[in-house]
């Protein structure tokens, strides 16, 4: 059987490669944590090839303006109608930031509308419980980009099912730190990221 | 040397001697009835007005001569059946091509039919119900296959004029699907392949020690609550005996390839399982995606009672057995998700398909019962050899007379001619 590989979608717009050392971090708290089988290494894809559909979760994420192409609006559309899913945050934690407005629009173009993302949703019970929603990040306390916590994450639903996740929450500057120095923390910030991959795998 | 006048009276004698005797003939004949034969003739399109006819005369005929192109209706044969059993000879002829129809309901939550129809190859059948037509088809090997997801009363198949009449199965139950995996991108679209095809699955998949991602709630294991357990892989393994007595009690178990090497599934497996296979041939750049593309774990040392369902080469990639009162499939491909996200076109429906078929094959689904209908007519033309026998040669042919009423006649002109003739002699000689 085939194990989980983490992957990130390189798409032409921007930089999608901003947060590079958050796969091998999600990557070592899967492992850690679960006893899924998960691919030691990452892989970076670009959205325009059909070797996407090989991966069903893809994380995206940059500060700069984001647009699809033709080929990777086509390839993001089949890989979520075929049940796949996409974790889009924005590494700018700023409502108001150009990744974030252009980043909502493209999806809205592609998927549909992004709604808030009810804290109840078994995303945030599937592996880890987070009672409140979304976990905090220190950029949303310390004040950084729009200077709000965001109460909720922002989805594309189909049925009961999150095809597209939006956070504004800066997961990525959060979670990219080497794996070692998670010893550094009482509590392990990259949790709720397991219990995305949990999620996409299970639902 | 007798002189004229004696001659004479001797052949006077001879004709008396003739009269007495066809006399005594026609005594008998009219005693014997056995031996007064009525003989009548129809074919298929005036069976129906000749049938009432021959029955409205108060006599049935003696010979019934049936010529065919096409299987009359059930009602027509026991009513040629009826006039058998009334002491008339029913015999028929023609050369009609065989037709016979059964309809299976499918094991799906979809619901729907297997119609398999049984005809000449080459020959068109009309598939329909009581609304309708709902298909023609052509057979080939001997038969056609249709399936539909509804239909409406009884189920016809028409060729060549003759009807094939089939009920429609009794309805059936389709219970939950219990899915058993590791939190892998195998189970979850397993799940979704059935989800989407209208089952309603409880699902447990691994994710850590003493952690289960649940859907639904795992409840007992028993025919009551579960139409059919999927094992996908290891992490069935703690469940194996629970999953070997829900079979034994009637229970349909789907055992995927890497499920299949758990100790406690020997009893209920197909076969052994080989090592990994990969169709190096075939390409499987993405969009290419193919069930013959992705990787086996082969069955192998079938079982003697077991059935193999699919190949690859030499390879059996599907089997399946039955284990006491449960049935079981035993599946080697391996990551059949790849084919639903790396397929082409209709590949998530392919997917789908293969999932729900692989339950759909080995599901308990209890049958609610239908009222019996009474006009089933699913193999007319067996039914017409099994109610007036077999075909009479096409050389055999009835006599086109009624021969006791022609001898009769025959014989009384005889003895009139021999009575006169006597009378005559006897008169012109001057004897009184």
């Amino acid at each position: 059987m085939s194990e989980f590989i983490f992957c990130t979608g390189r798409y032409e717009s921007g930089d999608w490669d901003s947060a590079p050392t958050l796969p091998a971090n999600l990557i070592d708290s899967v492992a850690r944590y679960t006893e899924i089988a998960t691919a030691p290494a990452g892989a970076i894809v670009p959205l325009s090839s059909e070797r996407i559909l090989e991966y069903p979760l893809v994380y995206l994420t940059g500060h700069m303006p984001f647009r699809f192409t033709e080929a990777e609006r086509r390839n993001v559309q089949k890989l979520v109608d075929r049940g796949g899913m996409i974790f889009v945050d924005d590494h700018n934690h700023d409502v108001d930031g150009v990744f974030s407005k252009t980043a909502l629009e493209e999806i809205a173009r592609t998927f549909g509308k992004p709604a808030d993302l009810p804290n109840t949703n078994p995303i945030y019970s599937c592996f880890f419980k987070f009672d409140d929603g979304p976990p905090a990040t220190s950029h949303e306390l310390n004040g950084w980009g729009d200077n709000l916590v965001h109460k909720n994450l922002k989805a594309v639903m189909k049925g009961d099912r999150i095809q597209v996740l939006f956070s504004n929450k800066d997961y990525s500057s959060e979670w990219n730190y080497h794996p070692d120095n998670k010893r550094f923390s009482a509590v392990d910030n990259t949790r709720f990221g397991v219990n995305i991959v949990v999620y996409a795998l299970t639902r | 040397m007798p002189s004229r006048a004696e001659t004479r009276v001797s052949i006077e004698t001879a004709l008396r001697a003739v009269s007495l005797g066809i006399l005594a003939w026609m005594l008998w004949l009219s005693l014997d009835h056995e031996k007064k034969q009525s003989v009548v003739a129809a074919n298929t399109a005036g069976l129906s007005s000749a049938l009432r006819n021959w029955t409205k005369s108060g006599i049935a005929p003696d010979n019934i001569s049936v010529r065919l192109d096409s299987v009359p209706p059930a009602r027509q044969r026991d009513w040629l059946a009826a006039l058998r059993a009334a002491g008339s000879k029913v015999e028929w002829k023609g050369s009609i091509p065989a037709l016979a129809l059964g309809a299976d309901a499918i094991a799906s939550p979809t619901g729907g039919y297997n119609i398999r129809v049984s005809a000449p190859s080459g020959t068109s059948v009309v598939i329909g119900d009581d609304i309708g037509p709902i298909d023609t088809v052509k057979a080939r090997a001997g038969g056609a296959h249709v399936t539909v997801r509804s239909a409406s009363g009884i189920i016809t198949a028409t060729s060549s004029g003759t009807v094939a009449r089939a009920a429609l199965p009794d309805t059936l139950t389709v219970r939950r699907v219990l899915v058993f995996g590791d939190a892998n991108w195998e189970s979850k679209f397993a799940i979704a392949a059935l989800e989407e095809d209208g089952w309603k699955v409880d699902a447990q998949a691994h994710v850590a020690p003493d952690v289960s991602v649940t859907q639904g709630s795992v409840g007992p294991f028993d025919t009551s609550r579960y139409a059919a357990v999927i094992a996908l892989d290891q992490s069935a393994a703690p469940y194996a005996g629970r999953i070997l007595k829900y079979a034994e009690s009637g229970g349909g178990v789907v055992i995927a390839a890497p499920a299949a090497a758990i100790e406690g599934f020997s009893g209920l497996r197909a076969g052994g399982v080989g090592k990994i296979e990969t169709a190096f041939s075939i390409e499987t750049e993405p969009g290419a995606v193919t069930l013959k593309s992705l990787s086996v774990m082969p069955v192998t040392g079938m079982k003697s009672d077991a059935v193999p369902l699919d190949h690859r080469g030499n390879l059996v990639t599907a089997a399946a057995r039955r284990h006491v009162a449960g049935r079981i499939i035993q599946l080697g491909y391996l990551d059949t998700w790849r084919w639903r996200m790396s397929g082409g076109e209709s590949s998530v429906a392919d997917h789908r398909k293969f999932w729900s078929s692989a339950v759909a094959g080995v599901a308990y689904t209890p049958t609610v019962l239908l009222e019996p209908k009474a006009t089933v007519d699913d193999a007319p033309l067996a039914r017409l050899v099994g109610t007036l026998g077999f075909p009479s040669p096409a050389t055999t042919a009835l006599p086109t007379r009624e021969r006791g009423t022609v001898s009769l006649w025959w014989l009384f002109a005889i003895l009139s001619l021999s009575l006169v003739a006597e009378w005559i002699s006897r008169r012109t000689r001057g004897a009184r």
